[in-house]
């Protein structure tokens, strides 16, 4: 989130995309339900499916499932067509005015660059023109016809509202409600916050969804303000957290770039060469780099060894490591062993029963989760598998609750806030970090008498976390990950005192400063002081990265001169001397609007403004195309039907004669992911008890379906049998003048616990997204019948 | 405190029904049965009604027509009437009315004779076969008295579910509706200001009660009243006359000779007592 | 056959003795179950069956003997049955006099009888007060039994009648007791729901006509 939950209380318009907010972020609603009877604030919920969000928003506008671009897209266009953008905003806060390289083109659904037998993109022309001097060429008149508002302007011209609607299936009336109401917050003393989670991201175009979402928040002023934004709503409580310590397969902690095994990144400086930026607050990347290796390698790291940098292991820049491909390497016998930490793939991971036979490949396997998953008994019969032909040695290590184990979690408000253990887990549970801890003082012990020096890196890791030989001193650790000088092991006060000479020590630079001191009390995460007034900043309540701001890009939120927007929407403002206000300044407290760079709100980026123009894998602005198995054989907008990079690694796909219907999968408020921990609690199990499938009543005619009937639904990765409801809150879209249906079912369901039920993703393919390799679960092609 | 009520606002609910596993949670009650003893409803509502160990349920109300689709959620639970007709029935008194104006049941008292749970214009008391006793929400009255919320209340995320003196809430419930009337919504209206005297659930409805399964016009049933009002006294008063009388007859006759004798004579009329 | 005066008058069959037994006993029993839901304070009652809920299933079962006792009677002796039918069906201007006069007997006033049949006018009264009486309870009692599968209006309708049926058929039970043991007048009736027969002096006292029936039909002459 660019923002944080309380604040979604200060917006005047919710866009909710891909999430079903209500169910699945119910919390959220907490702040949305205060906005709409204090601010009068309109709630859009735009999702194929009729949901509890959309019963308590004011309009709901149906889509066709992986259709978000197209509808944004549209968005986009009436905001520029309709002058509905915030010009201000856009001029200075975004590369708008930026000239773009005059190789850059985008013709019959390709952008430049693009290479027909590679099937890759050659991204040079994506870029902007600099003068001599190195300055970016601008335009803020925003008339150059080659400067970036003009080609947005261009590329979202073929997104007017009939076309749109005949790709989404939303009705042109309601749409047109959607884009007069949510480009209203395109006024100065306006604001509009665009909510999304895995129904946007869980997409081949997912990534660019997001883009889409971020640019039209550009155009309206709504980055950088309350109640503004672009919202990640996280799919667990500390996925945020995850994501900032390195879950990533090419990230490191901190969002710093894992290197790769090519010449260019052989020593040290020549990943600090190739990875630090010219401008931009990432020019700071050597400081937070070495202070990570000196984190892991201690006094091993010394300025004579490259600070170990060898220690790190180098990702082959031509594989994938993402979850998809990691079950693909797996199915092919490549990966020997697994650990699987709070995971469930047998019923997660999409083409679940692809990825249940993968496992059977391995000589061992590790499943760790509070209850005994499906994934931990992928060899039974319940599973589909004749135990008899598998030899993989399976461990279950049960393990802790949240509330049986102190520590912290970081919520998608990116607070970071300390939690107390409250009982003591059962039987033989352990906290995780416990299992973590034991694991790698055991590997050490293990090398510890080796002299090959492949085994350096954890003969000589840097494992200092107290005396207990089974439990980490989660002080010292919520210390490390903070900073300290290494000499004189005080604690920093901010990432900005990070040094890149191995003087001092990070964990994850962005959480630099949460614990500033000392003692206990200097950890900022235990902060629990509640505001009294205010608009539910609450700065001294937990600690949110980067240095305790709470609403990133604030700079955005005052105009050009430091005065804020308006009254209504202030938060951060120019004193004369100073910027002050009611969070903490993104940027320089002391640097003057006239400064140079006074007006560059976007400090991570090398130029300094919003991205309306940005590299991504498809090209610099997101365009429509179909899912990778869509009900549809040609588009609109060109040619080109399906993203051409995404990462398809099935070898068939789903025809749409013999599958017709659009299936989508989602979850309920009831059950939390897999359901392992809500499938096995009595009461949980009790509101959901069965997995089911939606219909639509006329789909339901016309294969003879009744409600509560059982049906098999079946796509080409397989088939699965469940419940059907048959309800009005699902309709058949009108695709370009054909009525398209949909099918949705929830993914909680396994074969094991007190609510059982088959696996949806039994149904889904093994189909990423081109930049994050995020598997395509919310759109394939199925059937449906009775089944009997 | 004088009385309190709760209000339930069902056009800020999201039906999370965290209040229906709250409730659970503090009464400690099981679950009515097992999933795979469970029959597949058919929609989200988790249980067809409230049951012995379920004191509240969202009742998920789906309607599609012309006007697009609305999807209702109703917290369903006991109302906590002024007149409650569970009370006039209830012959052991184990139901009675707080001063705060909970209706409190006295478990031990109960017998589970099931005349609450059918008198009931709301049909909320539900008799636990197992233990014979009739069950119903209680509206937390010991968490009251500490001082805390009902359980469902506090653990209410959007703010749907309120509680406070009674006075309170009516206030917040129509200016709430006043409010929904502004924004369209022209049926909103409070149900449970007048109703059976008054009730301490409070609902700020945005639509006719009807849509939401609730009676219009809710009463204690007019055989509730002539039972324990008017049936009750008669069928005692028949009952203690026919003893007094024949009492008085057995005092009366006991001493006389009044057996019957032969006669032996023909024909007409037998004369004697 | 001869005439005799300890000649006995067959009353009523095997059957009939029995169930009307086995009525009083589970009338007794539904009664004082029963009562303790009608008055609070009389609860303790129900120590005497082993607490409220022993009462409640005791209230049952006995309710299913008093309901099905009589249908077995009637199964088991259908000419009985036809005989009480035929006789409640048919009134004479005897029975009339008789219920005229039925407080002059119950209070043991001298007061002139009408010849009376098999059943008297009185009887006849209390055959259709008990028999509808029983049936009331026995339906309402029913309806309150297995609320679930009946309609609310039903059942709540039932709820005062049966609370009300209880007592009025308790009070008309009364005054048959009195009559049927302990008054001085009829209370040898006894005998015929005990034994199963009358003597002559109380038939031909109470039932005249009956008894010059009976007599005739056996060949009782008189010398």
């Amino acid at each position: 989130m660019t923002n944080h939950w309380n604040d979604l209380a200060n917006t005047d318009c919710a866009l909710i995309i891909g999430s079903n907010a209500a169910e699945n972020h119910p919390m959220s609603f907490k702040w949305l339900t205060k906005a709409r009877e204090e601010r009068k604030a309109k709630i859009i919920c735009v999702d194929p499916r009729f949901t509890r969000t959309a019963a308590r928003s004011d309009i709901h506008a149906p889509l066709r499932s992986g259709t978000d671009i197209a509808f944004i897209g549209g968005l986009i266009n009436y905001a520029i067509q309709k002058n509905k953008f915030q010009r201000d905003y856009v001029v200075r806060y975004t590369n708008a005015a930026f000239i773009v390289d005059d190789g850059y083109d985008f013709k019959d659904g390709y952008f430049s660059g693009w290479d027909p037998q590679k099937k890759t993109y050659a991204n040079a022309t994506w870029n902007f023109k600099k003068d001599d001097q190195g300055n970016f060429l601008k335009d803020e008149t925003l008339e150059n016809p080659r400067c970036v508002f003009q080609l947005l302007k261009k590329h979202y011209n073929r997104y007017d509202a009939d076309t749109v609607c005949k790709v989404t299936g939303t009705p042109k009336e309601v749409y047109l409600k959607v884009c007069e109401a949510y480009t209203g917050t395109g006024q100065p003393n306006k604001s509009g916050t665009i909510m999304y989670a895995m129904g946007c991201t869980q997409h081949t175009v997912g990534s660019q969804n997001v883009r889409s979402y971020a640019m039209l928040q550009l155009l309206l002023g709504n980055i950088g303000v309350p109640g503004g934004g672009v919202q990640a709503m996280r799919g667990e409580s500390n996925v945020q957290g995850s994501t900032d310590f390195g879950l990533l397969f090419h990230m490191l902690p901190g969002y710093i770039s894992s290197p790769q095994a090519t010449p260019e990144y052989a020593l040290l400086a020549d990943y600090l060469k190739k990875e630090t930026p010219a401008s931009g607050y990432w020019v700071n990347k050597p400081k937070f780099f070495t202070s990570l290796l000196k984190a892991w390698w201690g006094d091993k790291a010394t300025a004579e060894n490259d600070f170990a940098y060898h220690y790190l292991p180098k990702r082959d820049p031509k594989k994938n490591y993402s979850h998809i491909a990691l079950f693909e390497a797996m199915y092919k016998g490549e990966i020997k062993g697994c650990f699987v930490w709070g995971g469930n793939p047998v019923v997660g991971g999409p083409n679940a029963r692809k990825e249940a036979a993968a496992l059977g490949k391995l000589d061992w396997l590790v499943c760790m989760d509070l209850f005994e998953t499906e994934t931990a008994n992928f060899w039974s019969k319940e599973a589909g598998a004749d135990p008899k032909t598998i030899n993989t040695e399976v461990f279950m290590l049960p393990v802790a609750a949240s509330y049986e184990k102190a520590g912290s979690i970081s919520n998608s408000g990116r607070w970071c806030q300390w939690r107390y253990k409250a009982v003591n887990p059962p039987g033989e549970a352990r906290d995780d970090l416990m299992l973590l801890h034991e694991l790698a003082l055991r590997l050490k012990r293990a090398y510890a008498s080796s002299d090959k020096p492949q085994d350096e890196p954890i003969k000589h890791l840097f494992w200092d976390f107290g005396n207990d030989p089974h439990h980490p001193d989660i002080e010292i650790v919520a210390k490390e990950i903070s900073g300290y000088d290494w000499t004189t092991k005080t604690q920093l006060k901010t990432f900005g005192d990070l040094k890149d000479d191995g003087s001092t020590v990070s964990g994850c630079w962005v959480y630099g400063g949460m614990y500033n001191g000392p003692a206990k009390e200097n950890n900022r995460a235990r902060n629990r002081k509640t505001e009294k007034e205010g608009i539910g900043q609450h700065l001294d309540w937990a600690f949110a990265w980067p240095v305790n701001r709470r609403i990133l890009y604030n700079r955005c939120s005052a105009d050009y001169d430091g005065k804020p927007w308006s009254e209504d929407k202030k938060l951060l403002w120019w004193d004369g001397s100073k910027w002050g206000g009611l969070d903490v300044p993104d940027f320089v407290p002391t640097k003057a609007p006239s400064d140079p760079g006074g007006t560059d709100p976007y400090i991570m980026q090398a130029h300094g403004k919003g991205g309306l123009f940005a590299v991504m894998a498809e090209g610099p602005f997101p365009e429509h195309y179909e899912p990778w198995e869509s009900p549809v054989n040609q588009q609109p907008f060109s040619k080109v039907l399906v993203n051409p990079v995404a990462k398809v690694f099935e070898t068939e796909k789903g025809d749409n004669t013999k599958f017709p219907y659009v299936g989508t999968t989602y979850r309920v408020c009831e059950h939390w992911q897999t359901g392992v921990l809500t499938r096995n609690t009595p009461w949980l199990a009790e509101l959901m008890p069965h997995m089911f499938v939606e219909i639509s009543p006329t789909l339901a005619q016309a294969k003879g379906i009744k409600n509560g009937d059982q049906v098999v639904v079946s796509s080409l990765r397989g088939e699965i049998k469940c419940y059907v409801i048959v309800t009005g809150r699902f309709q058949p879209l009108m695709i370009d003048g054909k009525p398209v249906e949909q099918v949705g079912m929830p993914w909680h369901y396994g074969f094991l616990g007190l609510a059982k039920g088959s696996v949806a993703n039994h149904l889904t393919p093994h189909v990423g997204d081109a930049n994050t390799t995020i598997p395509e679960y919310k759109a394939f092609l199925c059937d449906i019948r009775r089944a009997n | 405190m004088g009385e309190v009520a709760k209000l339930i606002d069902v056009t800020k609910c999201t039906a999370c029904r965290g209040c229906q596993v709250a409730c659970k949670q503090w009464h400690d009650l099981p679950t009515e049965t097992t999933p795979d003893k469970t029959k597949f409803a058919g929609s989200y509502q988790s249980h067809p009604d409230l049951g012995p160990n379920t004191y509240t349920i969202i009742e998920f109300i789906e309607n599609t027509n012309e006007n697009g689709t609305q999807w209702h959620f109703k917290k369903t639970g006991c109302m906590h009437c002024t007149d409650a007709a569970c009370i006039l029935v209830c012959e052991k008194k184990a139901l009675s009315k707080l001063e705060n104006g909970i209706v409190y049941r006295d478990m031990a008292k109960c017998v589970g004779c099931g005349y609450c749970a059918q008198n009931c214009p709301f049909l909320v008391p539900k008799v636990n076969p197992k233990t014979e006793k009739a069950t119903k929400c209680t509206l937390c009255e010991n968490r009251v008295e500490a001082g805390l919320k009902p359980a469902c209340v506090s653990t209410c995320i959007t703010g749907a579910l309120d509680f406070g003196p009674r006075e309170k809430m009516l206030e917040i419930a129509k200016n709430r509706v006043a409010t929904l009337q502004q924004q369209g919504m022209t049926k909103a209206q409070v149900y449970g200001e007048k109703e059976l005297g008054g009730t301490h659930v409070i609902y700020v409805l945005g639509d006719a009660p009807e849509v939401y399964g609730l009676p219009a016009d809710p009463q204690v049933p007019l055989s509730a009243t002539l039972w324990q009002k008017y049936g009750k006294p008669l069928g005692a008063a028949a009952f203690c006359a026919s003893l007094g009388t024949t009492l008085f007859a057995f005092f009366l006759n006991r001493k006389k000779d009044l057996a019957p004798k032969l006669h032996h004579h023909e024909g007409g009329k037998s004369h004697g007592v | 056959m001869a005439y005799s005066d300890n000649d006995r008058f067959p009353r009523f069959g095997k059957a009939a003795r029995v169930v009307h037994l086995t009525h009083l006993v589970s009338f007794f029993v539904l009664f004082l179950t029963g009562m303790s839901l009608y008055f609070n304070f009389l609860s303790p009652l129900n120590l005497i069956f082993g607490g409220a809920n022993a009462a409640k299933l005791i209230h049952r079962i006995a309710a299913l003997v008093f309901f099905f006792g009589p249908v077995l009677a009637i199964i088991l002796n259908p000419k009985g049955f036809a005989l009480v039918l035929y006789q409640i069906t048919h009134w004479r201007k005897e029975d009339f006099h008789f219920i005229a006069r039925f407080f002059h007997k119950f209070f043991g006033q001298p007061h002139d009888v009408a010849p009376q049949g098999y059943l008297n006018g009185g009887q006849k009264l209390n055959t259709y007060l008990l028999g509808f009486g029983c049936l009331g309870l026995a339906f309402t009692g029913f309806v309150i039994w297995f609320p679930e599968y009946l309609p609310n209006w039903l059942v709540l309708w039932c709820y005062p009648l049966h609370s009300l049926l209880a007592p009025c058929l308790t009070a008309v039970v009364l005054g048959h007791a009195y009559l049927g043991s302990f008054h001085p007048g009829s209370g040898a009736s006894w005998e015929a729901i005990w034994g199963g027969s009358l003597s002559r002096a109380f038939a031909e006292h109470h039932h005249a006509q009956w008894a010059q029936e009976v007599d005739i039909k056996l060949g009782r002459v008189k010398r």
